[in-house]
């Protein structure tokens, strides 16, 4: 059979002025991500959301009258309930990056697809970005999505205006919670990904969650080593914004200011891994 | 012009892989020859602005390739020389990717990778994931992700490489049939002379970074033509200088073999007069010019060897 049975033939339609490849890349990529095991993560993830939902609608029930109110049960629908919300849902959010991020560049790096990404008109800029919205689109599924719907839900069942009049701030907070959890961890595991091979990068990346962690609680006398911890730092930060009491005895600033460094590393390894020829010197 | 080079240098550390080259493509098939090294695959990289100058300019469609706008790269089509493969996907979903990036509609993308994949014989493994796929079939896939949007230029990197020869052949006449049929320019690089001589009107022979020669394929065509490999019993010295006094060019010897370069005008027949002429025996007589080597043997003479 000859090689080709259909002969070339022209195209004459028109290429698009500004296409957005990032975009395109972001699209691509999350519908590759949902054909692994992600699905099964989401609905396990979602547990806590159904339990939660289902905790909502029971106060809004009974109103004034908590009969758990003497047992000290706190099941209150304010800003620790979010907060709350969103702890629970923080292994599942390190499962999610962990699945949908890390070999997001390895591969594209060791079947050497870099090349053909950058013949086209697509950036540094447009790759990266494209490659961090698919991680951050997961994250908000865990985190953002669920979390919106619940406020939402509390609005819906709320018989007055008090709950939006205190808690007006909420969605601000879960959304810079979740651009900072994204920015640092998502930002770290694209960074590991260009750096190292899949299967390695999540080693890596468990390394650097949970040992500096481990660190702080063996040294607990130390408050400062917090800094130290992306998880103790995330944790602090997500306290910071929704007004609660801040776990640990270090400054938040501090540790926001780190995730910034943190970030600028991760952002200087995608610059130095991410290009389209390897340049042996 | 679609391409205009000037004096471009690309260093990769102390080792420049392309050295002070200029030269000006314009709209036809076009062979860049070398052996490996000699700093093709550079050129094809820095023509798409992939990697940085040391110094120099490339312009296509007029276009600087180093300023930040990319959006000439729409209209070139790159065929890498290397495996390179979008994980997890399978032909189709590939080659549809790769239009959407460089500017197609959806639908557009998809329907024109079902025509490419079939223009490139993959059209019954399109639904196969590319990682699957055997050396020669991921050199068509390639090829089929550089035509999808139809670019006003083709850059194919050893197009041929790492296929058996009948692949070879059928890849050959693809990309001939491409470069016939449609106003697409192609550059093809390539240290395969043959492939060159098959597709190109226009050859550029690079050596060492530098461009050596830039001359229409007839040149070479004629030098390939009038070239014989010769052996002979007697005394060869007095043979040559028969065959040199009748304006025969020696361009090759060992101990037991030599190239002759015969005028225009003559043939191979005069190989056998200047036998019977200085009573030695022909024992070999084989046509046309075997390795890239000889070409730049022939082309450079003594300089050849300086260039080494």
């Amino acid at each position: 059979m000859p090689i080709y049975n259909q002969t070339y033939s022209s195209w004459d339609g028109q290429l698009m002025a500004n296409p957005k490849p990032w975009w395109l890349i972001a699209k691509t990529g999350i519908g590759k991500v949902f054909q692994k095991w992600m699905i099964i993560l989401l609905v396990f993830s979602s547990f806590q959301f159904v339990f939660r939902l289902f905790q909502i609608v029971a106060m809004s029930y009974v109103g004034e009258k908590n009969p758990f109110q003497n047992m000290n049960i706190d099941l209150d629908i304010n800003n620790h309930f979010f907060n709350s919300f969103l702890s629970g849902q923080g292994f599942f959010l390190l499962l999610v990056i962990l699945f949908a991020g890390a070999d997001l560049i390895s591969r594209d790096r060791s079947l050497n697809a870099l090349p053909l990404y950058f013949s086209r008109p697509v950036g540094f800029h447009d790759y990266v970005l494209g490659k961090w919205l698919i991680v951050a689109f997961f994250s908000a599924l865990v985190t953002l999505v669920p979390a919106l719907i619940l406020f939402t839900v509390q609005l819906a069942f709320s018989q007055n205006s008090i709950f939006l009049q205190s808690y007006y701030w909420i969605p601000l907070a879960l959304l810079g919670d979740w651009i900072l959890q994204t920015l640092v961890m998502g930002g770290l595991i694209l960074a590991l990904s260009a750096l190292v091979k899949g299967a390695r990068s999540v080693l890596v990346f468990i390394f650097l969650i949970y040992f500096p962690e481990m660190i702080r609680v063996i040294f607990s006398r130390i408050p400062e080593l917090g800094l130290f911890s992306i998880k103790a730092g995330l944790k602090q930060a997500e306290a910071f914004f929704f007004q609660e009491e801040l776990p640990y005895e270090f400054s938040v600033w501090i540790a926001l200011l780190l995730f910034l460094i943190l970030a600028a590393i991760s952002y200087a390894i995608l610059r130095w891994r991410v290009k389209p020829v390897e340049i042996v010197k | 012009m679609i391409v205009e080079i000037n004096q471009l240098t690309i260093q990769y550390g102390p080792f420049t892989a392309v050295d002070q080259l200029s030269s000006d493509w314009p709209d036809e098939v076009i062979g860049l020859l070398g052996v490996n090294g000699a700093g093709k695959s550079s050129l094809m990289k820095g023509l798409l602005g992939l990697v940085p100058f040391s110094s120099g300019s490339i312009r296509i469609f007029g276009q600087d390739v180093t300023s930040r706008e990319k959006s000439f790269r729409k209209h070139i089509g790159y065929m890498p020389e290397e495996d390179c493969l979008i994980p997890g996907f399978t032909a189709l979903q590939m080659v549809r990717y790769m239009g959407e990036l460089s500017g197609m509609q959806r639908t557009d993308a998809i329907q024109r990778a079902h025509e490419v994949l079939f223009a490139v014989g993959l059209g019954e493994a399109r639904y196969r994931k590319v990682e699957t796929y055997s050396t020669g079939m991921k050199q068509r896939v390639k090829l089929a992700q550089a035509i999808v949007h139809d670019p006003k230029l083709l850059l194919l990197d050893e197009p041929t490489s790492g296929m058996d020869p009948k692949g070879r052949e059928e890849m050959l006449e693809l990309i001939l049939g491409i470069a016939s049929n449609t106003k697409m320019s192609v550059v093809m690089a390539t240290h395969i002379l043959t492939d060159v001589e098959r597709i190109c009107n226009k050859v550029l022979i690079m050596h060492r970074g530098k461009l050596l020669k830039d001359s229409p394929i007839g040149d070479f065509r004629e030098m390939i033509a009038n070239t014989y490999r010769v052996r002979v019993d007697g005394d060869r010295v007095l043979y040559q200088n028969w065959l040199a006094d009748h304006g025969c060019q020696i361009s090759f010897d060992n101990k037991s073999e030599f190239d002759v370069q015969i005028p225009p005008g003559s043939d191979a027949s005069i190989l056998f007069k200047c036998g019977e002429a200085t009573k030695t025996s022909v024992r070999k007589v084989l046509p046309g010019v075997q390795t890239l080597e000889d070409v730049f043997v022939k082309h450079l003479g003594e300089d050849y060897h300086a260039h080494l």
